[in-house]
C-alpha cells in the first residue's frame, strides 16, 4: 500500500476513527498492530508471517536477556539475536549476492562453478524493521532500556505502519514510551501532520515522480544520449531520490503526528551540506545515526588516530552501502562516501579555511563541491553496473559535445529543471534566511503555503508513479 | 466549553481550507482554460475553430515528426496543418478528427499515420486539457479513465495536469507547426542495444482497427479524401521490435484493396533522416515532403484525380 494511493485514503478513513475511539493505549496499540499488518500484507500476505516471526523472536530474546542471570548468557543471547536478525537479512536480501560473488571469485582463479540462483523475493522494508529490532536488543543488553513485556506494544513498535517499510528507523527508547498512554486527537497534531504529509507528497508526487521518467529514459539508453542529457539525468536522479525518500519520510512523520506520535526528522536539506560529514548529518539521519551508534562507535569511533578513524569510517560506510542493496555497486557507493569523509578529515581543513574566508560565496562553493561529488556517487548507486556507471561518468566529461538540441523530451526536461530550481531556491531561503522561522510562526502564511502546494499537486503531480525507491531496501 | 470552542474553530478552519482549495482550483482552471484557448498550439486551434485548412494530418509521435506542415501542400491545397501528438491511440485520433470536423470547415483531405493501431505508450490521457471542449474527446477520455473522472469532478484544474498544457502555454503567440526533431541524427546506429533491453512487439489492437474503420467511414460521409500513411522505420528497428512490419500486413488485410495506403515504412534506409529507430527528424521529414505533396496534388479535392495519378 502506498501513501500516494487511493487505497491508503480508504485505509485512513477506516483506521483513524477506530484509533481515536479506543479507550486506552493498549486498545490503540492493538488496532495499530492489526492495521500495520494489513498495511504490510497488502504487498504480500506471506511476508506478514515473516515480520510476525521477527517480532516474536526479538520480543522473547529481549525478555530472556532481561532475565538472564549471568553476563555470559546475556552476551550469548545478544549474539544469537544479532546472528538471527542478520541471517534473515542474509537469506532474503543477500543470498544471491553472496552466491554470485563466490562464483565470480572462483572464476578469477580459474575454477568454474555452475551458475546458481535462489528464487527469493525481497520482503519490502526488511532492512528497516530488522535494524529497528537489532537496536532494541542491543539497547536492552546495554541496559539503556528495559525489555518490553507487552507483546502488542512491542509488535506495534516494530510494525508501526507509517514507518514500517521505509523508515525513519525509530529507536525503541524514543517510541515505546509514546505507545504507553492513550493518544487523544489533537488539532495541533492534525494540522502539523497534514502540513508534513502535504509537503512530503509534493516531494514524492511532484519532484520524484516528475524526474523519474527522464532518468529512466536517459540512463536506460545512455549510449544513445548526448553527454548533456546524461548530466541532466544525473542531476535529476540526485533530486529524484531526495524527493522520493525525504518525501516518504515526511509523509510517515506526518501520519505518525496525526496519530499523536513523534518521529525524529530523517532529512534536513542534505544538498545544503558544506561538507561530507555534514551531508550525513542531514541525509537519512535515522540510518546514519544508527550506524554511528551501533557500528562506528563500537568499532572505536574517532579513537586510534587518523588511521583508526579512517578504518572505522570506511567499514561503516561500506556496510552502510551494502545495507542499501545486495550489489557491489552499492558497496562502491559506500566506499566513495567513506573516501570522501576520510579525505575531508585528512586534508579538508585548508579548503574549509579558504571557503570560510570567502564568507557566503565560500559556503556556496562548498555546497556545490559536496553536491557534485555526491552526484558522482549517485551514478553508481542508480546504474548499479560498474562499467555502465563509469561509461556515463566518462561521457559526461566530454563538455565540448554538450548540445541542448540533442537532448530529447525537452518538455519534461524543462519542467524538471523548473522544479529543481524552485526546490533549490526554497531550500536556500530556508537554510540561509530567517524566513522559515517567520513562516512557521505565521498561521496565514502556512495556510496559503498549503493551499499553493495542494494546487501544485493537482497541476503537476504524477500519481501513477512507481513505488518509493527505498522500499526495496 | 473551551474544547468545544477550540473544536468549532478548528472545524471552521478545516471547512474554510477545503472551500479555499476548491475556489483556488476553480480560479486556476478558468485561467488556464483561457490561456489554452488563446494559444496557437495545434489543439487550441482545433478546438477553438481556428483551424481552417485544406489538409489536416493526424497520428501519434511518428506523425508529429513525419508531416512537416510548413513544407507540405500540393495542387490547390496549400494550407496543411499537423494535428498529431505523441502517444495517441487510433481511438483518440478518431475523437480528434470528429471534433475537428464538428468545429472547423471541412478539409479536402485527411492524412492519417496508421501506427496508432498498435498501443505502445498509451498517451491518450494527455489530452485532458481539451476534454471539456469537444464531445468526442470527452467521451473517449471518460470512457477510459476510471478514477481520473472522480478526481476531475472534484478538482477542475486536474485536467490541466498534462504535458500538453505546458506545450500549449509555450505556444502562446507563436505557431507550433514547425515543431519537429531537429539536428539529431540517430546516435551510434550500428551499435546493438544492450542485452537486457526488453524486446517489444507491435500488437495490433482490435479496437484501434475498428476506430480506423470508423475514420474511413467518417471521411466518406463528409466527402474528405483519406490518405493513410505508414511512416518510415530505421532499419535497426528489427533489433528492438519483434517482426516490426507484420502489423502493416494485418492492417492491409483488414482494410482490403479498396484503401490505398501510402506505405513508406522502408522508404528511408539512411541514418541522417532519423532521430531514433521509429522517429524521423527534419531531414527525413523534408525528404518525404515531395512524396506527400505529390500525393496531395492527386487528391480530387486539390485539383487532381486519383485515376490520373495512379
Amino acid at each position: 500500500m502506498l501513501f500516494n494511493s487511493e487505497v491508503f485514503i480508504v485505509f485512513c478513513a477506516i483506521f483513524f476513527p477506530i484509533y481515536f475511539l479506543c479507550r486506552s493505549g493498549y486498545q490503540q496499540n492493538s488496532v495499530t498492530f492489526v492495521a500495520s499488518l494489513v498495511f504490510y500484507g497488502w504487498w504480500s500476505w506471506k511476508f506478514v508471517f515473516l515480520i510476525l516471526a521477527s517480532i516474536t523472536f526479538n520480543y522473547l530474546i529481549g525478555l530472556r536477556i532481561r532475565d538472564a542471570v549471568s553476563q555470559a548468557l546475556r552476551k550469548s543471547l545478544l549474539f544469537l539475536a544479532i546472528f538471527a536478525n542478520l541471517l534473515i537479512l542474509g537469506v532474503f536480501k543477500y543470498a544471491n549476492f553472496f552466491i554470485s560473488s563466490v562464483i565470480a571469485a572462483f572464476a578469477t582463479i580459474g575454477v568454474d562453478l555452475p551458475e546458481s540462483h535462489l528464487n527469493i523475493i525481497l520482503p519490502v522494508g526488511i532492512s528497516f524493521f530488522t535494524f529497528q529490532a537489532m537496536s532494541y536488543i542491543i539497547d536492552i543488553y546495554q541496559k539503556r532500556i528495559p525489555a518490553e513485556p507487552d507483546y502488542v506494544k512491542f509488535g506495534t513498535y516494530i510494525a508501526l505502519f507509517p514507518q514500517l517499510v521505509a523508515g525513519p528507523i525509530v529507536r525503541s527508547s524514543f517510541l515505546l514510551p509514546q505507545l504507553e498512554p492513550r493518544r487523544r486527537f489533537r488539532w495541533a497534531n492534525f494540522w502539523l501532520g497534514l502540513e508534513m504529509f502535504i509537503i512530503g507528497a509534493v516531494l514524492k508526487i511532484i519532484v520524484a515522480n516528475r524526474l523519474a521518467p527522464v532518468v529512466d529514459q536517459f540512463y536506460g539508453q545512455y549510449d544513445q544520449q548526448n553527454p548533456l542529457a546524461l548530466l541532466i539525468a544525473t542531476l535529476f536522479f540526485a533530486f529524484q531520490i531526495y524527493g522520493d525518500f525525504a518525501g516518504y519520510s515526511l509523509m510517515a512523520i506526518g501520519v505518525g503526528r496525526v496519530m499523536g506520535l513523534s518521529f525524529p526528522a530523517n532529512f534536513r536539506r542534505p544538498y545544503m551540506a558544506v561538507g561530507f560529514s555534514d551531508f550525513w548529518r542531514r541525509w537519512h539521519i535515522s540510518l546514519s545515526s544508527w550506524l554511528r551508534d551501533y557500528l562506528y562507535i563500537p568499532l572505536g569511533g574517532n579513537r586510534g588516530g587518523t588511521w583508526g578513524r579512517s578504518r572505522n569510517l570506511m567499514i561503516t560506510m561500506l556496510l552502510g552501502g551494502l545495507w542499501h542493496g545486495a550489489s557491489w555497486a552499492f558497496v562502491f557507493w559506500g566506499f566513495l562516501h567513506g573516501l570522501y569523509q576520510v579525505v575531508q578529515a585528512s586534508v579538508g581543513e585548508p579548503f574549509k579555511n579558504a571557503m570560510t574566508a570567502l564568507r557566503y560565496p565560500g559556503k556556496l562553493i562548498s555546497r556545490l563541491f559536496v553536491f557534485v561529488t555526491v552526484c558522482i556517487a549517485w551514478i553508481y548507486f542508480r546504474v548499479t553496473d560498474f562499467g555502465e556507471a563509469t561509461a556515463i561518468l566518462v561521457a559526461m566529461g566530454d563538455v565540448a559535445a554538450y548540445s541542448w538540441a540533442e537532448v530529447p523530451n525537452k518538455v519534461d526536461v524543462t519542467i524538471g529543471l523548473g522544479i529543481i530550481a524552485a526546490l533549490v531556491v526554497v531550500e536556500l531561503v530556508c537554510e540561509d534566511t530567517p524566513w522559515l522561522k517567520i513562516y512557521r510562526e505565521t498561521r496565514w502564511l502556512r495556510l496559503g503555503g498549503g493551499l499553493i502546494l495542494i494546487q501544485l499537486l493537482v497541476l503537476l503531480g504524477i500519481f501513477s508513479g512507481d513505488a518509493f525507491i527505498y522500499f526495496q531496501f | 466549553m473551551r474544547s468545544f470552542t477550540s473544536n468549532s474553530r478548528n472545524l471552521i478552519a478545516l471547512v474554510a481550507l477545503v472551500l479555499a482549495v476548491i475556489a483556488f482550483d476553480r480560479f486556476m482552471s478558468a485561467g488556464l482554460q483561457r490561456l489554452l484557448n488563446a494559444s496557437e498550439f495545434r489543439f487550441s486551434l482545433l478546438y477553438d475553430g481556428r483551424a481552417a485548412v485544406d489538409v489536416a494530418a493526424f497520428g501519434n509521435s511518428r506523425a508529429v515528426h513525419t508531416f512537416y506542415a510548413p513544407e507540405l501542400g500540393g495542387g490547390s491545397c496549400k494550407r496543411v496543418m499537423n494535428f498529431a501528438y505523441n502517444g495517441l491511440s487510433m481511438s483518440a485520433i478518431e475523437a480528434l478528427i470528429r471534433d475537428y470536423i464538428e468545429r472547423n470547415p471541412t478539409p479536402k483531405a485527411l492524412m492519417v499515420e496508421l501506427s496508432g493501431v498498435y498501443a505502445l505508450g498509451g498517451g491518450d490521457d494527455q489530452l485532458t486539457p481539451f476534454m471539456e471542449r469537444g464531445s468526442a474527446l470527452r467521451d473517449r477520455i471518460l470512457g477510459e479513465e476510471g478514477t481520473a473522472v472522480l478526481w476531475n469532478g472534484f478538482f477542475h484544474s486536474f485536467r490541466f495536469n498534462s504535458a500538453l498544457t505546458v506545450r500549449a502555454l509555450a505556444y502562446l503567440g507563436r505557431s507550433d507547426q514547425s515543431w519537429i526533431n531537429r539536428l539529431t541524427p540517430i546516435r551510434q546506429p550500428g551499435k546493438a542495444p544492450p542485452e537486457d533491453v526488453q524486446r517489444r512487439r507491435y500488437e495490433v489492437d482490435d479496437a484501434s482497427l475498428a476506430a480506423l474503420e470508423r475514420i474511413i467511414a467518417l471521411s466518406k460521409e463528409n466527402g474528405i479524401e483519406l490518405i493513410p500513411v505508414i511512416a518510415p522505420y530505421h532499419p535497426t528497428v528489427t533489433r528492438q521490435i519483434d517482426s516490426p512490419y507484420d502489423w502493416i500486413d494485418v492492417v492491409k488485410a483488414r482494410l482490403g484493396e479498396e484503401i490505398d495506403i501510402l506505405d513508406l515504412s522502408r522508404a528511408l534506409p539512411g541514418d541522417a533522416e532519423f532521430q531514433d529507430y521509429q522517429h524521423l527528424n527534419i531531414i527525413g521529414a523534408r525528404a518525404l515532403a515531395v512524396t506527400f505533396n505529390g500525393r496531395i496534388a492527386q487528391s480530387p479535392g486539390c485539383g487532381g484525380s486519383m485515376l490520373e495519378g495512379s
